[in-house]
């Protein structure tokens, strides 16, 4: 960088500070998208994470694969006999309707260890359900479902239909009691909306009698849509998924699934490589075309200069120096003003996502906050460098006077 | 015994063609320090580019060019860049003032961008031109008579051996193109070799050296010797 980059930069209007407007809201974006996304992600693997989810694994089944092993009893008795394989739990889904009062369906699923339900009346509904489990009579409600409250069944026993198939195409309504023994915030909905949880014995009874067979010929035949591993310790998690694979098995760590972050996550994080690609290239086409601009607005100046004894690498260099200064003053004010907003927007965020996002979980990583920082300044002597190289070939003397 | 000076130019058989056409097809020229020469000629007749070759901004096609004695012909254009700087003032007709800097500021630009560091020599300078109030003026405030003292200014602050002066009094009325001659004669008193491009007899009149450039030829003018014209000689 050249001295005169501070005289012109900080003086000339027609420097290479005009860049820096747009440069800055580019870096800032990047700067809130990361931590934005880094907030939500950190969040939601925090809190899957906290439900155990570091010692499970997850089995899925998937029907008409048949390099895929079924989760029937005795695949299931294999997954559980691996060493270091605590305990399995198969996941059934059925429905249940209503029966005796208001008029709603809900999905059923097994209860199983990474559901960490958010109960309504907070620890004495989860203490319920973990001292006691859930027993072949009890299930778990929301407290509210399309428009019915569930609030006054708490502690009852409810009559409940559900559907017991009589033949391949027509089946009958049959009735099951159950006891509602918790209730949780419907707006948890990690197995999707309206969902009764149940034990295993009673989410696999509904869904074989749905399918018109003895719940232990449909355990034994058709088997559970999916199943949670339970290992001992998160060390023995990675040689326990691949004597499961091994097996035939689908089977995938709940971490290894939370940490890729699929879905809205994945797209965030291809999002935000979108986003250093477009600043890289934003930077390096804005440094293009202001550096013509400019070196176009001020070649009688630069000529002046070559006749004072300034060589065309010290033009350069002027040009360079003014690149970095408003490339990286750019960075700078983007990366600091991006990292307040994404800070900022922790609390609205945290409540769009029902999950708690402290300030921390906010700040950008590392990575995204130095590509913030450079990439500006880089992409501007870049395009800088390919802007100029007309303009600093002319003669100095014969332009310093046509511009006289 | 004290050795003599080397002239501040000396220039033999300069040639210089652009592709576009036009240049210079001979110039000869020698100037000792102390001394002023006008070059007079009509437009195209390559006053301009005689004052890019001798300015070190061209390199001749032909010929040979001696500035304090070095042979410019083996410079490379880093060492012809820092001889210019070292030895050479150069001052643009009209303009060829820095927009963002002050008068003492554009002054002090001669020593590069260290431009605290010569104040006192560039307000000095611009005392001695009668201009010491304007020394934080902008240029852009200036008149052109204004203007045209601050460049002649930048071109003497460091005391080169050579300046060169591209039209110094062009647009101005006599009495500001009087005290930048006055400027320019300072210069050659304290011992810089000047050499002006100029359009006015008047000026050139009072020069020590006038010569003619017609069609990218050289010459001596018919009354070589102003000083000897006017009786001063």
């Amino acid at each position: 960088m050249s001295r005169w980059s501070l005289h012109t930069w900080t003086r000339d209007g027609r420097s290479l500070r005009r860049a820096m407007p747009t440069l800055t809201v580019l870096a800032a974006l990047l700067t809130t998208s990361a931590g934005v996304a880094s907030g939500a992600a950190g969040a939601v693997e925090r809190d899957v994470l906290g439900s155990g989810g570091l010692t499970q694994i997850e089995l899925t089944s998937f029907e008409g694969d048949e390099s895929v092993r079924p989760l029937t009893t005795s695949a299931l008795r294999d997954a559980a006999d691996v060493p270091g394989v605590r305990r399995v739990v198969a996941d059934y889904t059925s429905a249940l309707y209503a029966e005796e009062e208001g008029t709603y369906d809900l999905a059923g699923h097994t209860l199983t260890p990474g559901d960490e339900l958010p109960f309504v009346d907070g620890e004495k509904g989860k203490a319920r359900v973990a001292a006691e489990g859930l027993g072949p009579g009890d299930v778990v409600l929301p407290a509210t479902a399309q428009g019915t409250g569930f609030a006054s069944l708490l502690g009852r026993t409810v009559a409940f239909g559900y559907t017991k198939a009589t033949s391949a195409s027509s089946g009958t309504t049959a009735v099951i009691r159950l006891k509602v023994v918790a209730l949780y915030d419907p707006s948890w909905q990690a197995d999707g909306p309206d969902v009764a949880y149940l034990s295993e014995d009673t989410a696999a009874l509904l869904a074989a009698a749905r399918a018109g067979q003895e719940p232990e010929t449909f355990r034994a035949r058709e088997g559970a849509r999916s199943a949670v591993v339970l290992v001992g310790h998160q060390r023995q998690v990675a040689a326990v998924t691949k004597s499961l694979q091994g097996d035939g098995f689908s089977a995938a760590p709940v971490s290894d699934r939370v940490r890729n972050l699929p879905g809205l996550f994945g797209v965030a994080d291809l999002a935000m490589r979108i986003g250093v690609l477009v600043l890289a290239v934003g930077a390096v086409a804005l440094g293009a075309v202001r550096a013509a601009d400019s070196t176009r607005a001020r070649v009688g100046q630069f000529a002046v200069l070559r006749i004072l004894g300034s060589g065309r690498p010290e033009l350069r260099r002027i040009l360079l120096g003014e690149a970095v200064l408003s490339g990286g003053v750019a960075g700078l004010v983007g990366a600091v003003a991006g990292t307040g907003a994404s800070v900022a927007l922790a609390g609205p965020l945290s409540g769009l996502l029902g999950l708690p996002i402290t300030r921390t979980d906010a700040l950008p990583g590392p990575a995204w906050v130095a590509a913030a920082l450079l990439l500006p300044a880089v992409g501007l002597a870049a395009g800088t460098l390919l802007g100029s190289r007309e303009a600093l070939r002319r003669d100095p003397y014969l332009t310093a006077r046509a511009h006289a | 015994m004290k050795t003599p000076s080397p002239p501040a130019v000396v220039a033999e058989g300069l040639a210089f063609s652009y592709a576009s056409g036009g240049g210079l097809t001979r110039a000869d020229l020698t100037l000792e320090g102390g001394a002023t020469a006008a070059v007079e000629g009509p437009s195209g007749s390559g006053k301009s580019t005689l004052l890019a070759l001798l300015g070190l901004i061209l390199s001749p096609a032909e010929g040979s060019l001696h500035i304090t004695g070095t042979d410019t012909e083996a410079l490379d254009v880093a060492e012809r860049d820092l001889l210019r700087r070292r030895s050479i003032g150069i001052v643009l007709q009209d303009l060829g003032l820095l927009p963002f800097l002050n008068a003492w500021e554009n002054v002090a630009a001669a020593f590069g961008p260290r431009l605290a560091r010569h104040r006192g020599e560039a307000r000095a300078l611009l005392g001695d031109l009668g201009m010491e109030d304007l020394a934080d003026s902008r240029v852009t405030e200036l008149s052109g008579g204004q203007r045209q003292r601050i460049a002649v200014a930048r071109a003497a602050v460091k005391q080169p051996a050579l300046i060169l002066a591209d039209e110094p009094t062009s647009g101005l009325d006599p009495r500001t193109a009087n005290s930048v001659m006055d400027a320019l004669r300072a210069c050659a008193e304290r011992g810089a070799a000047v050499l002006l491009v100029t359009h006015d007899a008047t000026v050139a009149v009072t020069c020590d050296q006038r010569h003619v450039l017609d069609g990218g030829v050289l010459s001596a003018a018919r009354r070589q010797n102003a000083r000897e014209e006017k009786g001063l000689g």
